[in-house]
């Protein structure tokens, strides 16, 4: 290497005209700067943006979070549909199944998931987290996390109890369906028109599920499943059966022009410490010292993604702000085991942190007789079922 | 300075430094997703430097906001200990295989937002500019000779680093 050719190297780059294109995505980035200047008129959500556009271990810690919520609800989806012979044929044989996915009964405005799945992967991208696609496989308990913008790649392991919850799960939600299927608790609920179309509805429950599924009366091809286990409530639409998939969609190799991070983002063993820490998170950065009105799958959602504008004017070092933001995801994976059958309860609803007499959330460990209660100063006490707070 | 005299202000040097800057970026990122996020940066650097891109030392100040955005749109591709992937430079090819042209310009690129200040200044200003010594030495606040010497120790630096680079590879 000599000092000629960085020369020429340097004037060869000097030389270089810059191509119309890229002037053109120069001004459109310096009108989307400008729009938002205008929008939020504050400079510090300047930094708030930056950070957002450049934090890509938040926009993974995120996206993971929403993966595994709807990870779940996957694989419910698949147990809990098998009520109505006829109707659930495609979606238990189809090779391929391709759907939408919202967490939540706000259609409106709630995230959407676009699925796409091929025996034990999907493939999902997440309407409020435009540059983040990622590919799950079932069977590894492993996620191939893409960031479309960056062009940056990270796996993320699922292995554990989480793994281990949604497979007992899918085991279980099999054993009630089986059950459902020559029960009396199936039931026709009659027709109605869904975006125009006529479609038969029927409903198959069982002791903490619902599952109402409506689908076109003449072909038995499902329209809609509306999903409710507990209090998650999930609904599918969009539905496209068989449709030729692109392997290479699905597939858990880095794709080319991806840099693969080292990261390590480890989701597996999320525990009752990571779920308080997340509370806390919550209720110092994202609501001003107040827990929030409500917590779950839904709420998270819509969190996540302003978790890292909230983090960002935070006076601390980045690695800092995106350790909070792993933990945050961590406690809200904990939350989400329990959320899909377990017994818990939040009352946070405006208690303000730091509250030592107010019992904020309340849950009942696997195998245990009494209940972990969770206060608004974020200690925990054993409380026996019969002195919950009401 | 309120905020709508803010905003104000912030149009009228975005207009005056807008193609000045998408030059400079994309012969300093040449790729358009690293451009975009080198050019997010540098918006934010002038909104957040508009008393200085007011002053009259502008025109030195906003090679500093771009060289700094570049720098940070490069730390962000290739991480934050700034050093490049391998995969990136080609350096998981067998010893044999030399870096070619496009590897080495790439590697130019990023080590130029690793020189000191002056020296990262003086060669855009030189080579990707193309200006003379005269005006490098008025933006730069010294002597034509000084200005000859940053980019003469511009150019060792990158020598010397892309050489350990190379090394590194084989």
């Amino acid at each position: 290497m000599n000092e000629e050719r960085i020369e020429e190297i340097l004037k060869n780059i000097g030389s270089e005209t810059v191509p119309a294109d890229v002037h053109k995505l120069a001004d459109q980035t310096s009108k989307d700067f400008t729009k938002t200047l205008m929008q939020t008129g504050k400079d510090q959500h300047y930094v708030l943006w930056e950070f957002i556009m450049k934090s890509n271990i938040t926009k993974l810690a995120a996206a993971a979070a929403i993966i595994i919520i709807a990870f779940f609800g996957f694989n419910q989806f698949f147990g809990g549909t098998v009520t109505f012979a006829e109707v659930i044929q495609p979606i238990l044989n189809a090779r391929t199944v391709i759907f939408d996915f919202i967490i939540g009964e706000n259609e409106e405005t709630g995230p959407v998931m676009h699925e796409i799945v091929v025996g034990q992967r999907i493939r999902r991208t997440i309407s409020n987290l435009p540059n983040m696609t990622s590919i799950i496989d079932l069977e590894s308990a492993k996620i191939l996390a893409l960031d479309t913008e960056a062009k940056t790649a990270v796996y993320v392991d699922i292995k554990g109890s989480l793994q281990e919850k949604t497979r007992n799960y899918i085991e279980f939600v099999r054993e009630v369906l089986m059950k459902l299927k020559d029960s009396p608790n199936v039931e026709k609920i009659g027709k109605q028109e869904i975006d125009g179309q006529k479609v038969i509805g029927f409903v198959a429950r069982g002791p903490n599920e619902e599952v109402k599924i409506w689908a076109d009366p003449h072909t038995a091809v499902p329209i809609r499943v509306e999903l409710r286990l507990g209090l998650l409530f999930v609904i599918m639409k969009n539905f496209k059966f068989d449709v030729p998939v692109d392997d290479s969609l699905v597939s858990m190799d880095v794709p080319p022009g991806y840099t693969l991070e080292q990261t390590e983002v480890d989701f597996t063993g999320a525990n009752e410490q990571d779920f308080i820490e997340s509370l806390r998170i919550w209720a110092e950065v994202l609501t001003d010292g107040k827990f929030p009105e409500a917590t779950g799958t839904e709420n998270i959602m819509k969190q996540v993604p302003l978790l890292g504008e909230k983090l960002a004017p935070l006076d601390i070092p980045d690695d800092e702000k995106k350790q909070l933001a792993m933990k945050f995801i961590r406690g809200m994976l904990f939350l989400q085991i329990y959320e899909s059958g377990g017994n818990w309860h939040y009352a946070g609803k405006g208690v303000k942190l730091g509250d030592a007499d107010t019992p904020v959330f309340w849950y009942q460990p696997k195998d245990s007789e009494t209940y972990r209660v969770i206060y608004g100063d974020l200690s925990v006490k054993d409380v026996a079922p019969e002195n919950l707070p009401e | 300075m309120n905020l709508s005299r803010r905003a104000e202000t912030f149009e009228q040097i975005r207009a005056k430094y807008i193609r000045f800057l998408a030059s400079v970026l994309w012969k300093l990122t040449g790729d358009r997703e690293l451009f975009t996020e080198a050019m997010q940066y540098a918006l934010l650097g002038m909104w957040q430097n508009i008393e200085k891109l007011s002053s009259k030392k502008a025109g030195a100040y906003i090679y500093r906001i771009a060289l700094t955005a570049n720098s940070k749109a490069w730390r962000n591709r290739i991480g934050r200990d700034g050093e490049f992937a391998r995969s990136q430079i080609g350096m998981n090819k067998g010893p044999d295989e030399k870096l070619d042209t496009n590897e080495l310009t790439s590697m130019v690129r990023h080590e130029i937002g690793h020189l000191p200040a002056k020296q990262s200044r003086a060669i855009v200003m030189r080579y990707l500019e193309q200006q003379d010594y005269k005006d490098i030495a008025e933006k730069l606040c010294c002597t034509e000779a000084g200005a000859r010497s940053h980019v003469s120790k511009a150019i060792g630096t990158l020598k010397s680093k892309l050489t350990t680079l190379a090394e590194r590879g084989q």
